[in-house]
């Protein structure tokens, strides 16, 4: 088993607004382990980006526990209120990789002077400036970027949307992170693009051995790249497992809703979607957040939240339909 | 090579603006009804006196015809006499000018060396107890026009405290530098004339303040924002993940793309700057161009008033055009054009 | 019918409550509101407030000039024996009706010149328009105002006028933003393909767009115009004596500092506080139309 990398402990997310509070994140935990690749996936708005922004502290949770065992640090630090000395150790191991990437860079400078400047400091030998342009030059190859002198001298409105998006993940790995957190990277960009990303990025973080967060809404590319995939819907977890396991055997209703939604080349009948919306944030459903929606809905499921049930050894969901008796 | 195509754009458009305008101050300032003339040489001079001088001001010729005159000096340098004060008015305006140019310009060190360092301040520790202060500080600041403040000024720190002085440039005991550009400070730099430096810098203090507060104001609270916007954006975040330590982000990563609004507004706030001074100069008795200006409209100077609102325009226009050279500096997107 | 204007009526209500919610966050904007709206009802009061209504037309009584605020003149009194509170509460009157008039005059010149020159974008009607635009912003707006009001007689219409001559612009120029970007939406497009006039276009698609833009503009120039006409009044190009107007008293006051202090401190006063009450206000209006996501 290997060692745990990161850990999130119940996590609460709220944000307040004019009627009430929009509780976004509603009790997550999970694992990561060193050298795991993980999926996160959900639909648009069930939380799975904010979970990923709590976790370099881009937002703030309003419950729950984030440990990471730093290696800079050599202990396990809080990240929900770390120490100011053991944050700035641990900041440069975790790394996130962006949305949109054209607005993850600075847009008055050019890549050359960010790329230069983050080299300087994720290695603190001082070194030739010139060093630092060769390094950056070189990282630039490995992300397959032809021609790097010419985007180093470029400003990122000047670069598409694939090319800026090889450049943040390339100053990302530069730093050589123990985490590397992907917020849809390739959503923004064409679709032939996104394939070459995933590649790039499926080989880059094998090769270095980074453990990586792929937090995603389209379920094809998760089952490539993913050792394990949290199945995300309104703010919790309801099923985790290694990606063939889930896509071949669903266990919970609503990823069995989410593997009918995808149109299949072989099927007779067209795809058929989940029917109701999602829930309101400000009052969820009650007990399960899916209930409402559930084809195969008991009386409990309204009154509590279902814990994890075991279905086999790696996989788990949070269905009360799955509740073996004892 | 297209920031200069663009540039010279803006630069022929605002000429074609203040031709426009010239037109506009031109007829209205003919057409006013009252008889200017009348009114400068008083009511016991004979007709003939009056006459004569309508007659050298071209008054009794179409207003087309008039206007042709008036630009052909102005092109030459001419503006006409003043009604008033007998002269040239490019003589009138030779002597008058620097002095406001001296108050201007130390009136926009003021706002800008104090307005964006301090709207970065409140930016970054935004929400905390320096913010509010500022923020107060601003709110108060915006809400007072200068003519206020002046007045305020001149009460507390003249009158009542004696710190500084009531009017004029230079005390009347200290020595005039030779004028080689009209500005005292300037002037007597070159001439070693330390004295008068210290002197009218002095004299200074309180007008240029007066006219810099609510400049400065608002230039914080817009800085204030950007500072505050571009903190949570993303590549700040990126940046961050990097262990680049603050303080180099602070003075270089976020500090350029959050100075595009100020900047951007600075041209509006030499406009204000110099619609304030007019009210400014006059309290504190600076014997400057905007004085000039006031007392000429006040007085119907037909030559005079024409010349000032042509100035105004052109430093108005000369400022802008400084301005956008400086957002094209800062964004880049301006200087490369899209892609 | 019924069933859409009942939604619709919710639907208002709905932004109308998110409205305020973001406006009251605000505590400084909502204590802005609250100094606005004493002043305004102080000015629409100001007969019953006061007893000295009297002083504000032609009214001397020298044996009680001069007065230092007191029980009897709160603020107290100006050369003539005017009581200073009472002047400042009319005062006020005029004020908000210059913003008034200056607001009520250019801001429909303005959204309507921006509007045509947002939507005839690119034509000539956009370049002319615009160049007549380019033309009064050549100048600061006080000075054109200025410069105005001096050829005319000064009186409190004249200024009224002089300044909306320079304050439409800034409508205009705001209004164009929005409309010419609106030009290429989608909703333009499709009305146009429908075979909608100009006229509908222009006022009933494009319009409710900028209103809120518009909104907040209004609201802040409130301040400014009454700012811009007590500094006329400074110059006495505005209301001329007896009628009271708060930047001739500011410049009749500072006169006689320091002594008589109370006679320009108390109408300075007035103006900052009135133009900070809009400022505040015009804030929180900011954070109420932005990003209506919540």
């Amino acid at each position: 088993m290997r060692p745990t990398l990161l850990e999130i402990d119940d996590l609460h997310v709220e944000f307040p607004i004019y009627n009430g509070c929009l509780k976004v994140v509603d009790g997550v935990s999970f694992a990561a382990h060193s050298g795991e690749r993980l999926g996160l996936v959900g639909e648009s708005g069930c939380g799975k980006t904010t979970c990923g922004r709590c976790v370099v502290r881009l937002v703030k949770p309003s419950a729950g526990r984030i440990c990471f065992s730093s290696k800079h640090a050599g202990k396990t630090v809080d990240l929900v209120q770390p120490g100011k000395e053991e944050w700035k150790q641990a900041r440069t191991e975790i790394q996130m990789i962006f949305q949109n990437p054209i607005t993850a860079l600075n847009p008055v400078f050019t890549i050359r002077t960010q790329f230069k400047t983050a080299l300087q400091f994720v290695d603190p030998k001082r070194r030739q400036k010139k060093e630092y342009l060769v390094r950056a030059a070189t990282a630039l190859q490995e992300v397959q970027l032809p021609d790097p002198r010419r985007i180093l001298k470029s400003y990122p409105f000047q670069l598409s949307g694939g090319m800026c998006q090889r450049v943040c993940i390339a100053m990302a790995l530069a730093s050589e992170p123990e985490l590397l957190i992907a917020d849809e990277p390739t959503t923004a960009l064409d679709v032939t693009v996104q394939e070459q990303i995933l590649q790039l990025l499926d080989a880059l973080v094998e090769e270095k051995g980074t453990s990586l967060i792929y937090i995603t809404h389209n379920l094809g590319v998760i089952r490539e790249i993913a050792h394990r995939v949290h199945i995300m819907y309104a703010g919790t977890i309801v099923e985790s497992g290694p990606p063939r396991e889930l896509f071949s055997n669903p266990l919970h209703p609503y990823t069995q809703g989410l593997m009918n939604a995808v149109p299949k080349l072989t099927a007779d009948v067209m795809s058929r979607g989940i029917p109701g919306s999602i829930p309101d944030y400000v009052k969820p459903p009650t007990g399960c957040r899916f209930h409402p929606r559930c084809t195969v809905r008991l009386p409990i499921c309204e009154q509590t939240r279902p814990p994890f049930f075991p279905a086999s050894e790696d996989h788990k969901v949070a269905c009360f339909s799955y509740q073996k008796e004892a | 090579m297209a920031s200069l195509v663009f540039l010279g754009r803006r630069i022929g458009l605002s000429m074609l603006g203040l031709i426009g305008l010239s037109l506009l101050i031109f007829f209205i300032s003919r057409v006013l009804p009252g008889d200017p003339v009348r009114m400068a040489v008083g009511p016991r001079a004979p007709e003939w006196v009056a006459e004569n001088i309508r007659e050298q001001m071209h008054l009794d010729k179409p207003l087309l015809v008039q206007y042709y005159y008036w630009v052909r000096g102005a092109l030459r340098g001419d503006l006409g006499h003043s009604l008033f004060t007998r002269r040239p008015v490019s003589r009138d305006l030779k002597e008058f000018l620097p002095a406001t140019g001296e108050l201007a310009f130390f009136t926009i060190l003021i706002v800008a060396g104090f307005g964006i360092p301090l709207g970065v301040v409140a930016g970054r520790y935004a929400n905390s107890w320096i913010d509010n202060l500022v923020r107060i500080f601003c709110y108060y600041s915006v809400s007072t026009p200068s003519f206020i403040f002046a007045t305020l000024f001149l009460l507390l720190f003249s009158h009542v405290l004696d710190w500084f002085p009531t009017f004029g440039r230079l005390d009347m005991n200290i020595l005039r530098p030779p004028a080689v550009t009209g500005m005292i400070t300037v002037d007597s730099l070159i001439s070693g004339h330390f004295a008068a430096f210290w002197n009218t810098l002095w004299h200074m203090v309180l007008p240029a303040f007066s006219l810099a507060l609510p400049g400065m104001a608002q230039l914080a609270r817009i800085t204030r924002s950007s500072i505050h916007d571009n903190l949570g954006k993303e590549y700040i975040a990126f940046e961050r993940g990097f262990g680049i330590p603050d303080r180099l982000i602070m003075s270089k990563f976020l500090l350029k793309p959050s100075l595009i609004p100020p900047v951007s507004i600075l041209g509006l706030e030499v406009a204000a700057t110099l619609s304030n001074a007019f009210l400014v100069e006059f309290i504190f008795g600076w014997p400057g161009f905007s004085r000039y200006g006031i007392n000429v409209m006040l007085q119907k100077d037909l030559n005079a008033m024409s010349a000032v609102v042509l100035v105004v325009g052109v430093i108005f226009v000369v400022a802008n055009i400084f301005v956008d050279v400086a957002v094209t500096f800062l964004n880049p997107k301006i200087r490369l054009g899209t892609g | 019918m019924r069933i859409l204007e009942s939604k619709w009526r919710r639907h208002r209500l709905e932004s109308l409550k998110k409205g305020w919610y973001k406006f009251s966050r605000n505590r400084l904007s909502v204590l802005g509101l609250c100094v606005i709206v004493m002043i305004v009802l102080a000015a629409v009061f100001a007969p019953y407030l006061t007893p000295y209504s009297e002083h504000v037309g032609p009214y001397l009584a020298f044996d009680e000039a001069k007065e230092p605020p007191s029980v009897k003149h709160p603020l107290g009194t100006d050369l003539f024996g005017r009581d200073i509170l009472t002047r400042i509460l009319f005062g006020y009157r005029l004020s908000l009706l210059m913003a008034a008039m200056v607001i009520g005059l250019s801001a429909p010149v303005g959204v309507v010149v921006g509007l045509l020159a947002g939507y005839f974008h690119r034509t000539w009607i956009d370049r002319i328009l615009m160049r007549i635009t380019d033309v009064f912003l050549a100048v600061p707006g006080l000075i054109l105002a200025l410069a105005i009001t001096s050829v005319l007689t000064p009186n409190l219409t004249n200024a009224a006028m002089a300044l909306s001559i320079a304050w439409w612009t800034w409508f205009a120029r705001l209004v164009y933003g929005v409309a010419s970007s609106c030009r290429s939406e989608f909703f333009v497009r499709s009305a146009e393909v429908l075979g909608e006039r100009w006229p509908h276009i222009v006022f009933r698609e494009i319009l409710p767009n900028c209103v809120s833009v518009i909104f907040t503009k209004i609201s802040l120039d409130v301040g400014w115009a009454i700012l811009a006409g007590a500094s006329l009044g400074f110059l006495g190009l505005g209301a001329q004596p007896p009628t009271p107007d708060l930047g001739s008293m500011v410049a009749d006051g500072s006169k006689h500092m320091p002594e008589l202090w109370w006679m320009a401190v108390f109408p300075a006063l007035a103006i900052v506080i009135t133009v900070l009450g809009f400022n505040l206000i015009g804030d929180g209006l900011r954070d109420m139309f932005a990003i209506e996501e919540l």
